[in-house]
């Protein structure tokens, strides 16, 4: 059994890649086998999500909530039968309230990525980035799905502990010698 | 039963709900109605509202209409004042656009009846206490992030204050899971309200 099999049912696992960005196929990677998928974007079109997503977990739907800013309404996608896009807006309010309301319309166990959770720091603040993991973690744990928060590039290392505070399991693809996966429930976790 | 987060047990800890109505009689009938459950504040104007202000009021029914300050100009100042107090305009006025950049947390336009009076301030109490019980979530989440930054392990695993932290952090948990979850609107409340950072 590798680390990532730790991943089950509820787990809501930061990934973080302080120097590139890989976070988001690595996420995608994980989702296949879901009952559905949900990509919440706050930095990359929809249209380039659908595409990255369409190499992987064919057999799954796919919704993603574009959260750029500037796409507007009339929003085109080739994506595959059971893709669909909303476009929410870019405020973390209006970003929570969209990702809740998919995943309490996912239709069996969904496969999430958030990506990325360092823009929604940028645009509000630690504290409300916060709230809104609370808030989506609860709601993983409760449905049994699974979830990926990606933080990529310079992080502050105090914010990444307080974040990692609402969820469960913390992934770096830093490494040279692989993904390292550790659990975020113990005594001071090393950095 | 009552949820452990509830506020709206007379016999305690009652919420207080400001009313800024300047239909009098309008204003005396939310105060009936609402007076079996909570201590209820009434303002006519807006200048009275924003005194009889202040961080013991959970919740604020504005009319929007008002003599002096308007119940936006009241909105502002409560918001300003960064409580966390849940707002509702109850209001003859019909939404229109400008009312995407207002803080209020909902939008109830006249005639309302008692039940939806009632239900409407359940509704803000039981999301601000969930936002508050998650902003103390957060709280308690950033000093043990300080201290896991600034001491080794050996150090937190013989430190009583970073174990006291550990069991408020499980607590606070133990509390929020026993909440109903909040609804998408809750969450998109939630997270318009100012935060304690800004």
């Amino acid at each position: 059994m590798t680390d990532e099999d730790q991943f089950g049912p509820g787990a809501n696992v930061l990934v973080v890649d302080r120097s590139g960005g890989d976070c988001l196929p690595f996420c995608l990677d994980r989702l296949d086998g879901a009952d559905c998928r949900l990509v919440v974007s706050t930095d990359l079109p929809a249209g380039q999500v659908v595409t990255l997503a369409g190499e992987r977990g064919k057999e799954s739907s796919l919704r993603v909530l574009d959260c750029i800013g500037d796409t507007g309404p009339a929003i085109k996608v080739d994506g595959a039968p059971g893709t669909t896009v909303s476009v929410p807006g870019p405020g973390v309010a209006a970003v929570g309230e969209a990702a809740v309301a998919a995943l309490d319309d996912a239709e069996g166990a969904a496969g999430v990525c958030i990506d990325s959770v360092a823009t929604f720091v940028d645009r509000s603040s630690v504290q409300q980035a916060y709230k809104l993991l609370y808030v989506l973690a609860q709601r993983v744990r409760r449905g049994g799905h699974r979830a990926f928060y990606t933080c990529e590039g310079p992080a502050d290392a105090r914010t990444l502990r307080i974040l990692g505070r609402a969820l469960d399991y913390r992934v770096s693809l830093d490494g040279a010698d692989g993904p390292t996966v550790r659990s975020l429930a113990g005594v001071g976790d090393e950095e | 039963m009552p949820s452990p987060l509830w506020r709206g047990q007379p016999a305690s800890d009652p919420a207080t709900v400001l009313v800024a109505e300047d239909e009098r009689d309008l204003a005396a009938l939310y105060e009936a109605w609402l007076a079996e459950t909570y201590d209820v504040r009434v303002a006519h104007d807006g200048a009275t509202a924003v005194g009889r202000f202040d961080e013991a009021v959970d919740v604020v029914l504005l009319d929007r209409r008002m003599p002096g300050d308007s119940g936006d100009e009241v909105l502002a100042h409560v918001r300003e004042a960064g409580t966390g107090a849940g707002v509702a305009m109850v209001t003859a006025v019909e939404p229109t656009t400008d009312v995407a950049s207002m803080g209020f947390d909902e939008y109830v336009v006249k005639p309302v009846d008692q039940g939806e009076l009632l239900s409407l301030v359940a509704t803000l109490l039981r999301r601000a206490e969930y936002d508050d019980a998650v902003r103390r979530h957060y709280r308690v989440a950033s000093k043990l992030a300080l201290l896991e930054r600034h001491r080794s392990r050996g150090e937190l695993a013989d430190s009583d204050e970073y174990e006291r932290l550990r069991a408020e952090l499980d607590a606070i948990d133990g509390e929020l899971s026993g909440e109903p979850e909040p609804s998408p609107e809750d969450v998109g409340a939630m997270l318009r309200a100012a935060d304690d950072e800004q």
